[in-house]
């Protein structure tokens, strides 16, 4: 019997030697944990939920933070920034129109002055100086002069003239500042505003310049993406709302309920959609304005504060782009009805409503927030777009969309104004977009392709 | 399936009946008259241009007016525009413009789009791949707006060096107009169209029948092009048939910017100049349009994909 408790081991086994494992233990090690033991060990095993983990997917994509941090940065420059900044969106700045996003200092630019002067300076003498000098010639050859002569003279000096001013527009302020070595210092400046600067005041810079009117562009860019920003999330979350109401309900109740919901959603689909939404923000802004006009009660006050033009923009939005949202969460809701909680909670007697909000909703999350994410930019894309058209936002607000189009016209001389609210709506829609990307990876990894 | 199709071309007259009602009653929600300019005129001559243009009526009798109308072809004529001109010969004017223009932006997409959607499928992972995916991702966040002005700045004089294209189309410098308006018209859709290709690749280059295509010892051209591609195209259809109707009937925003005139920019300028007509008659032609181009797609499937059932699918 001996021989078959002590079992013969292969001399090089991995498997670990229980007997004389036990050998060495004491009682002492088989005491229950002390509770700080017992606290680390459940500090070790704590579960991971699911947020947590997907934010730990979301940490490890780089692109998507750096996503995540510009639209963080932007949120800041467009709800934070114009608390900095000591001009205002509809501010006429006097004596500071179309200035450039660079400057150059006062002494430069007297130089310059002195320089273009310089070159300019009429080599032309007066005409009457000339006739006089004419005649003296003639009276040296003992000649005089005829009125035919003056009149040669006279449309002689006025050639010159001509060409001498025209002359003077030919020297490029360009060229010269090259020629002088002046440089081009960042920020724009007026003139006055040197002035000040130079008696010692502070004061703030145009950075990226102004406009036609002086307005500073800096701060009509940050109101602008404020603008972009609030469509984009509002009209994101109004989709949201009526897309999940309207999907859950669809594909819950299923039969002919869902036959002829879907039927809806076809014909929606098959609506030319920028049409329609073009034509419903223009019908809706004037109704909107002439509710706040005349009409009272909170929704009044409500409406103020968003100002009609939003509104009526993401109603335009919510009214056609929820059928994606509501397609997606039927789907969801479609497959995730016959899954025994559902059953189970029918059985107890939960009513439809609660069993989509408490159970098949909050199951279906991850899709929700993806597609709302994903949303934001395709809103932020139709208001610029609207705006360029110039039926979106109106003045005075400024829309970084309504921005381009007004820099349109000076396009070649004030490219800046082109380029500065065009690069800032791009890079906020692609880092929305590149989050939105990221996000999807992250709450659902069976996607990740 | 002609019972499916004739299914489907009901739907397609509902919607369009809807469409137009919709349209109309919203159109008319829109403060203004097509009578407002500089000059206003006065109130005799208001209601009798009313009168003449069976404005003065309630909007559910000029609904009703229209539609009989429109069921005999007639859709009317230009109120301000083009005064008095029947808006369908305007339409047939401004159409083959925007269409010249959109068809070969969505060709320039589609033939660019789709290789590099499968070059960046089959070379997952890779520099290449990353590179593609920028880029594309850049391309759909581009409004056609800031594509197009971008390009005017930079290409058509903004440079003095550079002033390659002209500014303002004229069909008559030949290609040289055509380059930037396609350019920017496509660029999107072709983002679009390569982000697509290759996801809807990644999913059937891992199918098992690629894996016996490759057993076989096929190249990798005719596994991808032959055996992937025709399984992968069918959400590219889904996204390229209403695409195809948009962009044929002219880039709104691109129309404006390099002043094409075509049937987009016509929309828009009719809708600010609130031209009933002009504006109920593109958008029902739009419409139709899109429509007929749905129908297209789910025909297409079949092609793509003969184990599609559509009396099924469709459903």
């Amino acid at each position: 019997m001996a021989e078959e408790s002590k079992m013969k081991r292969f001399p090089v086994s991995m498997q670990p030697d229980i007997e004389a494992l036990l050998k060495e233990t004491t009682p002492a090690d088989f005491a229950p944990a002390t509770r700080e033991e017992r606290d680390d060990f459940i500090q070790e095993r704590q579960s991971v939920s699911y947020w947590k983990d997907a934010w730990r997917r979301l940490k490890k994509n780089v692109v998507a933070m750096v996503a995540l941090g510009v639209i963080i940065f932007l949120i800041l420059f467009a709800f934070v920034g114009p608390l900095l900044i000591p001009y205002g969106y509809e501010q006429f700045n006097k004596g500071a129109e179309n200035l450039y996003p660079y400057h150059y200092t006062l002494e430069d630019q007297k130089r310059l002055d002195a320089e273009i002067a310089a070159r300019t300076e009429t080599e032309v003498l007066d005409v009457d100086q000339m006739i006089a000098k004419a005649e003296e010639e003639a009276a040296a050859r003992g000649e005089k002069l005829s009125n035919v002569d003056k009149a040669k003279i006279k449309a002689q000096a006025k050639v010159a003239a001509q060409q001498s001013a025209s002359a003077e527009h030919d020297v490029d302020p360009n060229e010269l500042r090259k020629e002088l070595g002046i440089k081009k210092h960042i920020f724009g400046y007026s003139t006055a505003e040197l002035e000040k600067k130079a008696a010692g005041e502070s004061v703030f810079p145009h950075i990226f310049g102004t406009d036609m009117y002086g307005r500073d562009i800096l701060v009509r860019v940050m109101y602008g993406a404020r603008v972009s920003m609030t469509v984009g999330i509002c009209a994101a979350l109004l989709v949201l709302c009526i897309g999940a109401v309207y999907g859950s309900i669809s594909g819950y109740c299923g039969g002919k309920v869902d036959a002829v919901m879907q039927r809806i959603v076809e014909l929606i689909y098959s609506v030319p959609e920028m049409l329609v939404v073009l034509l419903i923000a223009t019908a809706l802004k004037p109704i909107l304005t002439e509710y706040v006009n005349t009409g009272s009660g909170p929704l009044k006050s409500f409406v103020n504060i968003l100002g009609p033009n939003l509104i009526s923009m993401f109603i335009a939005f919510g009214m056609l782009y929820w059928v994606t949202m509501s397609r997606i969460i039927r789907g969801q809701v479609l497959q995730l009805k016959q899954q025994e909680y559902v059953t189970a909670a029918r059985a107890l007697g939960a009513s439809g409503g609660r069993i989509i909000r408490q159970h098949l909703l909050p199951n279906c999350i991850g899709q929700i927030v993806v597609t709302t994410c994903l949303q934001i930019p395709s809103a932020i894309f139709l208001e610029s777009f609207l705006s360029y058209l110039g039926v979106g936002v109106s003045a005075p607000l400024p829309s970084l969309g309504s921005m381009a189009t007004d820099a349109l016209s000076g396009m070649y001389t004030y490219t800046y104004r082109l380029i500065v609210p065009s690069m800032i709506l791009s890079i906020m829609i692609l880092a929305f977009n590149l989050f939105g990307d990221g996000l999807r990876d992250a709450l659902d990894p069976k996607l990740k392709k | 399936m002609g019972k499916y199709f004739a299914k489907r071309i009901g739907m397609a007259c509902i919607t369009i009946f809807l469409v137009t009602c919709i349209t109309f009653l919203l159109m008319n929600a829109v403060p203004g008259s097509p009578w407002l300019s500089e000059k206003t005129p006065s109130a005799a001559t208001l209601a009798a241009l009313n009168a003449k243009y069976g404005l003065d009526k309630p909007v559910h009798i000029q609904l009703l007016m229209y539609l009989k109308n429109l069921l005999k072809g007639d859709f009317g004529v230009s109120l301000k525009m083009q005064k008095n001109r029947a808006v369908l010969s305007i339409i047939l004017e401004m159409f083959p413009v925007s269409a010249k223009v959109g068809a070969l932006a969505l060709t320039w997409a589609v033939l660019v789009g789709v290789p590099l959607g499968c070059l960046a499928a089959f070379k997952r992972g890779k520099l290449t791949d990353s590179i593609l995916r920028v880029v594309c991702t850049l391309g759909i966040s581009m409004p056609s707006f800031v594509v197009a002005s971008v390009l005017l700045v930079t290409l058509a004089g903004g440079m003095a060096a550079l002033k390659l294209f002209p500014t303002i189309f004229d069909p008559a410098l030949g290609w040289k107009a055509y380059v930037l308006p396609c350019f920017s018209l496509g660029f999107y859709p072709m983002c679009y169209t390569a982000r697509q290709t290759r996801s809807a690749m990644l999913d059937s280059l891992n199918q098992e029948y690629i894996k016996t295509a490759r057993a076989k010892g096929l190249k990798n051209v005719k596994i991808i092009f032959k055996h992937a591609l025709r399984n992968a195209l069918i959400p590219v259809i889904t996204y390229l048939g209403p695409q195809v109707a948009f962009t044929l009937c002219g880039g709104f925003v691109v129309e404006s910017v390099y002043s094409i005139p075509g049937l987009g920019r016509y929309f828009v300028q009719s809708i600010q100049n609130r031209d009933y007509p002009v504006i109920m008659g593109t958008t029902i032609f739009l419409a139709t349009f899109i429509i007929l181009m749905n129908v297209v797609v789910d025909f297409l499937y079949k092609v793509a994909d003969p184990r599609i059932s559509l009396t099924k699918g469709g459903d």
